[in-house]
């Protein structure tokens, strides 16, 4: 039985996974043929990515039935896996090393089906309004001062194509699959992020979003190499299937839990590799950095804000709730092979990004910076989840941001879309009375990202269970481990933060007065295509994390928690010692998130103490903030101005040295071909002149016999035959 | 000056050769010239028949003779035409007239 049920959700999930592909392709080859005002690339792609949602909830139900129900769901009895894997697809066998097209199926991963394939069809729809202005033969691009025609359909195939490449990153089965996807979505990211491409600032952000992540993915390029150096395979896991070929997380953990495991492996496969404990930790930070890249974590954060610059749909999905998800997807896939130093690492790197990031949304004033800022921020505090050990906790608060954040995302997309295209959140402000269904999604947004609830009770915002689950996770370890407080502290705090930053957000964009009038004359309501999306995601960022640890959701992230990190659980919190400090967390959270929205209110609702005082008094600190903590001036000084210091260096070197030794060689290969050429003139030419004379003096001698009259060859030829028979009989015979 | 029936065709032979050729070099119309061609040709074929009593079957000669009538016509009939195109071309048949291949 469990054979077939793999082959049916590989094959449910591969029809999800390659329908976008299919209208990816459609799109792209007839979109010129369509034209520039048909709307068939956006029904094609809303259609497959609707298929691919359709196909992994079907996955899904079998898998729910496969384990027992939704009872056996919610109550497990014993903690098992029910995870599949296989192989589509043999791409090529170099040596030992074997490259496949494989897929790992757990409910991990049919969760991250079913979000993705949710959350990217309410885009897509949302998408078709917002993008309609592209919907003609000629678009004006106000901001680079071009007309252009409308790229409607190229936008909708960009799209198809990054929900293939995400979903495929999502069903790999092995670390090299997912570093191929995981360049796709890198490019795809690209594509949407430039997708004004007449505006220089859309392509210095794609450019700084591809380089970026090459930083981190040289990182996973090592981490890849050590793994399968000593591991020689690429596979996750064989899924405990029979016959199966060890894979890497049984490999480390028959390497961490000793020998009485691992004799077991020696008898049914022979001896398993091992990897040094030093490279493990340097694999395991490899890999990571590759998240820290994808994820925009600290100190590779700096793209993602920049990526604004694509359309708004496109932050919704990409840079929001999937692609920089990735990261921490990956992370918490990786989970087995980490070791303890490595998690220690996460955690600190999730907290650095989770505070900073949360700073600079305070001062930002675009309304999608703010939005990319608390997306950092957020991503933070899952990495924070993975590092402190709460697998379920970070993945739980992943499916939660990507409905809120995609909601958020998509209001600010209206209040742009109805601002005609302003961003500016001091232009905004009273909006509430103008675009009510927005501004009600959006404060579910905000109760959602700030935590709201009432604890004890199921009556609270998805992200009130996820941020709590994650906080309690991070008390419990710093309890274990009191030098580290600074992991509870930090969340704790950037939990008033973030609820200040977007209450603030809230507040200054739809209420008090209007600030623009060139806003307040043109501002409308969206249309039903884009607020019905917004709607259904409100009410998923709502409750999509209904009861909590006891919920749906959670169970079913939880029913794929690996056992245990690489090498030793020490210092990593239990269960149990969670759930003692889940009350705690909690109210101290909800607390946090209340004193941040009152205080959001007080300054910008109520204006008890005008920002623009605290503003002057604390400007150095304004200044800081605004300029984002200086890391673009860092980086600057730091890799950009050397390398540009070293590129001209270099640079002349060649001009200096190269080019002249070059110019020298050339210089002197002149004078040859010039002697050369003398040599031909006079001697060649000559020879060959004299030769032509000769011939032509013999031709000027015998052109005088040649009379043109018959007669007189006829009496040529026989005085010749008479000459030549006398000088036969005459000369030669005698002899 | 013998009365040897040989000598007396090889005789024949030599004075039609003779003719034949002082008739080329002396007409000037091309149809005369032809006419010394054909003398020539017979010249040989009284020499191809004479000596042809010689050899072991007898008729050699006479066969040979056959195929450089034949010949003759064939030539005759190119000879004829290249003139007719001549004088076309000429409007006339004095061969002395056609110097265009002079060199």
């Amino acid at each position: 039985m469990s054979n077939t049920i793999a082959q049916d959700l590989a094959t449910y999930l591969a029809i999800a996974w390659l329908t976008p592909l299919l209208s990816f392709v459609i799109a792209i080859f007839n979109g010129f043929k369509w034209g520039r005002t048909s709307r068939n690339a956006a029904f094609a792609a809303t259609a497959a990515i609707a298929t691919g949602f359709v196909s992994s909830a079907i996955a899904m139900n079998r898998w729910i039935c496969e384990i027992g129900g939704w009872d056996k769901l919610l109550h497990p009895d014993h903690h098992e896996h029910h995870a599949y894997a296989g192989v589509f697809y043999d791409l090529a066998t170099f040596g030992s090393l074997k490259l496949s097209i494989s897929y790992y199926i757990d409910s991990l991963t049919l969760t991250m089906f079913c979000m993705v394939t949710f959350i990217a069809t309410c885009i897509h729809i949302f998408a078709m309004g917002y993008m309609s202005e592209e919907l003609a033969e000629t678009y004006d691009d106000h901001q680079a001062h071009v007309t252009r025609p409308g790229r409607f359909y190229r936008f909708f195939a960009f799209l198809s194509l990054f929900c293939f490449s995400m979903l495929g990153l999502v069903i790999a089965g092995n670390i090299f699959q997912v570093f191929v996807f995981w360049e796709l979505v890198g490019v795809c990211s690209y594509l949407l992020i430039g997708f004004y491409t007449e505006r220089r600032s859309a392509n210095v952000a794609a450019n700084k979003a591809f380089i970026v992540n090459r930083v981190g993915d040289f990182g996973f390029i090592i981490g890849l190499m050590i793994l399968w150096t000593y591991t020689g395979t690429f596979t996750f896991s064989n899924a405990h299937m029979e016959g199966a070929a060890p894979g890497l997380f049984e490999i480390i953990a028959a390497q961490a839990t000793g020998a009485s495991e691992a004799a077991h492996h020696v008898a049914a496969h022979g001896a398993l590799p091992t990897v040094p404990q030093t490279l493990l930790i340097i694999a395991g930070l490899g890999i990571f950095a590759g998240c820290v890249g994808k994820s925009a974590q600290f100190p590779l954060h700096t793209w993602l804000p920049d990526a604004m610059e694509g359309p708004t749909p496109v932050s919704a999905l990409v840079h929001s709730a999937t692609m920089v998800a990735a990261g921490v997807y990956l992370s918490a896939r990786f989970y087995p092979v980490f070791t303890t130093e490595v998690l220690t690492v996460i955690a600190y790197v999730g907290c650095i990004t989770l505070f900073v990031a949360a700073t600079i949304a305070i001062v930002a004033t675009d309304i999608k910076k703010v939005l990319a800022y608390s997306t950092i921020s957020q991503l933070g505090y899952m990495m924070l989840a993975i590092g402190v050990g709460g697998w379920g906790a970070g993945l739980f608060h992943l499916i939660t941001h990507a409905f809120f954040k995609s909601l958020l995302f998509l209001g600010s997309g209206a209040v742009i879309y109805g601002c005609h295209h302003e961003q500016e959140m001091p232009k905004m402000g009273g909006l509430l009375k103008k675009m009510p269904v927005t501004g009600f999604a959006m404060a579910v947004g905000c109760c959602a990202i700030a935590g709201f609830g009432i604890p004890h009770t199921n009556l609270a915002f998805s992200g009130f269970f996820s941020k709590d689950a994650i906080l309690a996770t991070a008390l419990a370890y710093s309890k274990i481990n009191p030098s580290h407080s600074l992991l509870f502290l930090a969340p704790l705090v950037t939990a008033g933060i973030t609820s200040f930053y977007m209450w603030r957000l809230w507040f200054y964009t739809f209420t008090g007065k209007t600030r623009d009038r060139h806003v307040e004359e043109h501002c409308h309501e969206v249309p039903k295509i884009m607020f019905i999306p917004l709607l259904v995601l409100s009410m998923l960022a709502f409750g999509c994390a209904w009861g909590g640890e006891e919920g749906v959701l959670y169970s079913l992230l939880h029913a794929s928690q690996p056992e245990s990190c690489a090498i030793s659980d020490a210092g990593l919190p239990t269960h149990h010692h969670i759930h003692e400090s889940h009350e705690t967390a909690g109210v101290l959270a909800l607390t946090s998130a209340l004193l941040g929205f009152a205080l959001a209110y007080l300054l910008y609702c109520k204006s008890v103490i005008s920002p623009a005082a605290i503003k002057e008094q604390l400007k150095p600190l304004h200044s800081f903030l605004v300029a984002k903590w200086r890391f673009d001036e860092l980086y600057d000084a730091v890799f950009v101005w050397p390398s540009k210091r070293v590129g001209g260096f270099i640079a002349g070197i060649d001009r200096n040295v190269f080019d002249n030794a070059i110019d020298g060689l050339a210089a002197s290969a002149v004078k040859v071909a010039k002697s050369n050429r003398r040599f031909d003139e006079v001697v060649v030419d000559g020879a060959v002149r004299a030769s032509g004379e000769i011939v032509s003096a013999l031709a000027r001698t015998f052109r005088v016999i040649q009379t043109g009259r018959a007669r007189q060859y006829v009496l040529f030829v026989a005085v010749g035959l008479v000459l030549v028979v006398a000088g036969f009989f005459g000369v030669i015979l005698p002899h | 000056m013998t009365g040897d029936p040989l000598s007396i065709l090889v005789w024949l032979s030599a004075i039609f050769f003779l003719c034949g050729f002082l008739c080329m070099i002396v007409k000037r119309n091309v149809i005369g010239m032809l006419i010394g061609v054909e003398l020539i040709l017979n010249a040989a074929n009284i020499n191809f028949v004479a000596f042809g009593q010689l050899s072991r079957l007898g008729i050699d000669g006479q066969i040979a003779t056959l195929f450089v009538i034949v010949l003759a016509a064939a030539e005759a009939a190119v000879a004829l035409a290249i003139t007719l195109v001549f004088y076309n071309s000429h409007s006339t048949i004095d061969a002395d007239r056609g110097e265009s291949l002079r060199g």
